[in-house]
C-alpha cells in the first residue's frame, strides 16, 4: 500500500510540476525573462555590490531574480547565494540582501576554499563558509524554514560530509547531505527522531537538493525536482545556536567537512511540493544561462 | 615535503604542520581576500593548515606558510 501510495503521489507530482515548467519554459522562450533591459531592482542591487560580473553574468541574475518573484519563492529566502563572479569576494553575497555584512548573512569564507566561474569547492579537509545566520535567531522551529544546495561534484563517501547546516548538539540539528555516509538526507529537529533519508543516497551526487520541512510536520528531502524521502514527525526540538555553515557541519568549531562544489545555495521559509519542483527549474535555468548545469 | 613538491592529484592528502605559536598567529587572519586561515588539529592532535590555504596565500605578512613542512592528513573522527 505504501508503494503505491508512493507511486500515485510521485506521478502526481511529476505531472503538475511537469505543467508547471512548460509554462516556465514557454515563458522564457517568449523571451519574458531575457531582457536585459528590465534589470529589477535588486538583481541590479545586487549586480551594483559585487561589481564586476559580465554582461552574460548580470543577465543570469537578472532573469533568476525575476523568476523567483513571479513564482513566489523571492519572498520565502532569506539568503541566495548565486556563486558568481569566480572569487571569494564575488561569492560571498547574499542576492537577497547585497551588503558587506555579517549583518546581511554575507558569507565569511575559512580553510582551503577553490573559487572559479563554476563555484566555490571546499577541500574536504577544514573549509567552510559561513552564513552568519543563527537558525535559533531567526527562525520560529523547525516547520518554518528550508535549506537548498546545488552540487557540480559527483561523490560519495562512507564518511560524514555535510554540505549546508547548523548542529549545536545532537537533539538541535539543522543539516542536509548529498551522498554523505553513502546516504542522502535532510535532518531537522533531533537527529535521532527528525530526518528525511535516502538511504543508500542518490547514486549522482550532482544538481539541486532541497530540504523543507512543511507547516504539517513533514519533512521533506527533493533531488533536482523529485521527492526523494520523506517523514511524518512532531518536531520538539530546539533550532541550532550556531550559524548555518556551507561546506560542513558547525558543530564543534567544524566537523563533516563537504567536498562538493557550490553553484547555488539558499535559506528561506518553508518551499511546498510544486515551490521545490519549480526552484529546480529556475536553479537549473540560472546555471544553464552560466554555462555550468549539471 | 614542500609545497613546490607537491601534485595536484597530492594536495587532498597532505596538510601544513604548525606550531603553536604559528597556529596562533594565523586565527583570525587573511590568507587572500575575503578568505581567512582556518587551522584544525588532526587525529595526532597536530595543528595543521591546507595545501590551499598555504598556495593561494597573498598575504605578506604570513607567506612563510609557504614555506611549511606537509604531513599526510588524517581526520579526527567525528562522535557526536
Amino acid at each position: 500500500m505504501n508503494g503505491l501510495t508512493n507511486g500515485l503521489y510521485d506521478g502526481l507530482l511529476t505531472g503538475q510540476g511537469n505543467g508547471l515548467f512548460d509554462g516556465l519554459n514557454n515563458g522564457l522562450n517568449n523571451g519574458l525573462f531575457n531582457n536585459d533591459s528590465a534589470n529589477d531592482y535588486n538583481a541590479l542591487s545586487f549586480i551594483n555590490a559585487v561589481g564586476t560580473l559580465t554582461s552574460r553574468e548580470a543577465n543570469a541574475i537578472n532573469v533568476l531574480v525575476y523568476q523567483l518573484k513571479y513564482y513566489k519563492i523571492w519572498n520565502k529566502c532569506v539568503a541566495i547565494y548565486p556563486f558568481i563572479g569566480g572569487t571569494a569576494s564575488t561569492h560571498k553575497f547574499n542576492l537577497v540582501s547585497p551588503l558587506d555584512s555579517n549583518a546581511a548573512y554575507r558569507l565569511t569564507f575559512s580553510g582551503g576554499w577553490t573559487h572559479s566561474s563554476t563555484g566555490a569547492l571546499p577541500n574536504g579537509t577544514n573549509a567552510f563558509a559561513n552564513t552568519n545566520l543563527i537558525p535559533n535567531n531567526f527562525f520560529r522551529n523547525y516547520n518554518s524554514l528550508h535549506l537548498s544546495f546545488y552540487s557540480r561534484t559527483n561523490s560519495i563517501t562512507l564518511t560524514g560530509r555535510v554540505d549546508i547546516g547548523s548542529q549545536s548538539a545532537a537533539n538541535r540539528s539543522l543539516l542536509m547531505a548529498y551522498g554523505s555516509y553513502n546516504q542522502t538526507y535532510y535532518y531537522s529537529g533531533d537527529n535521532l527522531l527528525n530526518f528525511a533519508v535516502q538511504n543508500p543516497g542518490v547514486a549522482d551526487t550532482r544538481g539541486l537538493l532541497i530540504g523543507t520541512t512543511t507547516a504539517y510536520n513533514r519533512l521533506q528531502l527533493f533531488n533536482n525536482g523529485r521527492l526523494i524521502a520523506s517523514d511524518n514527525d512532531v518536531i520538539s526540538a530546539s533550532l541550532p545556536t550556531l550559524n548555518i555553515w556551507i561546506g560542513a557541519n558547525s558543530n564543534s568549531g567544524g566537523v563533516e567537512w563537504g567536498n562538493k562544489e557550490c553553484a547555488f545555495a539558499s535559506i528561506g521559509y518553508s518551499l511546498n511540493n510544486y515551490e521545490c519542483i519549480i526552484l529546480y527549474q529556475i536553479v537549473q535555468n540560472y546555471q544553464s544561462l552560466l554555462g555550468r548545469q549539471v | 615535503m614542500k609545497l613546490t613538491e607537491l601534485t595536484p592529484e597530492q594536495y587532498l592528502t597532505y596538510v601544513g604542520l604548525l606550531t603553536i605559536e604559528q597556529k596562533d598567529s594565523l586565527i583570525g587572519q587573511l590568507y587572500m581576500a575575503d578568505s581567512y586561515f582556518n587551522p584544525i588539529q588532526d587525529y595526532y592532535e597536530n595543528w595543521v593548515i591546507s595545501v590551499e590555504e598555504m598556495s593561494q596565500c597573498i598575504n605578506p605578512e604570513f607567506m612563510w606558510v609557504k614555506d611549511l613542512d606537509l604531513i599526510e592528513y588524517r581526520p579526527k573522527e567525528f562522535i557526536l
